[in-house]
């Protein structure tokens, strides 16, 4: 049980506090602009959404912000999504990133590429200290971590079946996107629908075991990062892929990723 | 192995989560119920290309027609999308009907497949022999039901 009181760089949370305020203005920032709707209530979630992700993004109680910045989530994809009506906030990628906040804010989100912590450097500094270490608790991280593994998961499992794994809803797919219904696929295609089908289901299955297994994490994140630009150049998958891809941070070994940083912020490149 | 409160607070809090996030997939995945409303199923990817037909017109006696080039669409991805992306039979039979009326006097004929539900199997919905401009048989054959009269 010591991996609920171990410590690690802050600096990959820090990097997802940044990142998912990014994804959030990409998402919502245009339907969220005021004058698309002057209600009461849709003004005071538009206020409450750029107030809540741009303090977030700052990182001024960054922890506060980021639990904060989850509640106007909750109540986008939950309340207007999910029970108020507008469809196109409930749907996967919406979840996902709403709960990518909450999940966040269990983490020492804000040690790291935060105005907290140039706060604590400055504090430090002006009393002749040294800066203390950019450390906090990880135990939160593995539950992001477990969001990605899930979604791999059970959306593998709901593609096992004949129709997916022989490349028949794939090509289906196509059809309806580059193609039109009086196109017959040729042999050959059909033979690539069934690869990308049978291989898509495969790799999601892989990835939500081998993300977790240090030995094979590198290629595992490599193969994610392929499928993820593949969904999200052929597929209208929303903010889906970069939402993913932004969340393995939670799968890098965060003390290698700190040593990283300080290698690229470093003048002399840490030679 | 005794954990201080701290521990234990966050084992607890981490369980809690984790069971809540496989949850919506027991639910609907696994049990065949609905999902907590709190929770997701992540059946990503369901609705897109659903029922969608695969069609191969031509004649009786085989001379392939050019559905989109005959309704003023020679450029086939330039079609609104109501028009090239055909779904389910009636798609196909209502698609049939404008072509009918376009090129009278043609005996027309269509290999079919369209996507089913649930899953998304390919079926052949009717015969490559039925002749579409015929009144008597350009209306969809009545479903074939089970004893229980379920359709099949």
């Amino acid at each position: 049980m010591s991996w609920l009181t171990a410590e690690r760089s802050t600096r990959p949370m820090g990097l997802l506090r940044v990142l998912l305020p990014l994804i959030a203005w990409s998402r919502w920032g245009e339907e969220l602009l005021p004058y698309h709707d002057l209600s009461p209530d849709r003004l005071a979630l538009s206020l409450a959404f750029f107030t809540c992700t741009t303090w977030m993004l700052v990182g001024w109680y960054g922890r506060l912000a980021t639990a904060a910045t989850a509640g106007v989530m909750a109540v986008i994809v939950f309340g207007y999504g999910r029970t108020w009506g507008v469809e196109d906030w409930a749907h996967h990628h919406t979840t996902l990133l709403g709960e990518s906040f909450a999940l966040l804010a269990l983490t020492p989100c804000s040690a790291s590429f935060s105005l907290d912590r140039w706060l604590v450097v400055s504090r430090a500094r002006a009393a002749g200290l040294p800066p203390p270490p950019e450390r906090g608790p990880s135990w939160a991280v593995g539950l992001i971590a477990l969001q990605v593994s899930t979604v791999y998961f059970w959306s593998a499992f709901d593609k096992t079946n004949l129709p997916f794994l022989s490349g028949a809803r794939l090509e289906q797919i196509f059809v309806e996107l580059y193609w039109t219904s009086d196109w017959t696929s040729p042999g050959w295609a059909r033979l690539l629908f069934f690869v990308g089908g049978a291989g898509a289901v495969a790799l999601e299955y892989t990835l939500a075991v081998a993300l977790w297994v240090p030995r094979v994490r590198g290629a595992a994140l490599i193969a994610g990062l392929a499928l993820h630009a593949a969904f999200y150049v052929l597929l209208p998958v929303g903010t889906f892929s970069v939402t993913m891809v932004a969340l393995y941070l939670a799968f890098v070994d965060a003390d290698a990723f700190h040593r990283a940083v300080d290698r690229l912020l470093s003048p002399s490149g840490g030679e | 192995m005794s954990l201080d409160r701290l521990s234990l607070g966050r084992l607890a809090v981490f369980t809690a989560i984790a069971v809540h996030l496989q949850l919506g997939g027991v639910f609907e995945q696994v049990l065949g119920r609905a999902r907590p409303p709190t929770t997701m199923a992540w059946r990503m990817y369901a609705s897109p290309g659903r029922e969608v037909c695969e069609v191969s017109w031509s004649s009786a006696d085989g001379a392939p027609i050019d559905r989109l080039a005959t309704l003023g669409h020679p450029v086939a991805w330039e079609a609104p999308d109501a028009v090239k992306i055909l779904h389910g039979e009636a798609g196909v039979r209502a698609a049939a009907a404008t072509l009918c009326e376009r090129l009278p006097g043609v005996d027309l004929r269509a290999k079919v497949r369209c996507g089913s539900r649930p899953r998304g199997a390919w079926v052949v919905p009717f015969s490559p022999e039925v002749a579409l401009c015929d009144p008597a048989q350009a209306r969809p054959a009545a479903p074939v039901r089970g004893k229980r009269g379920k359709r099949r």
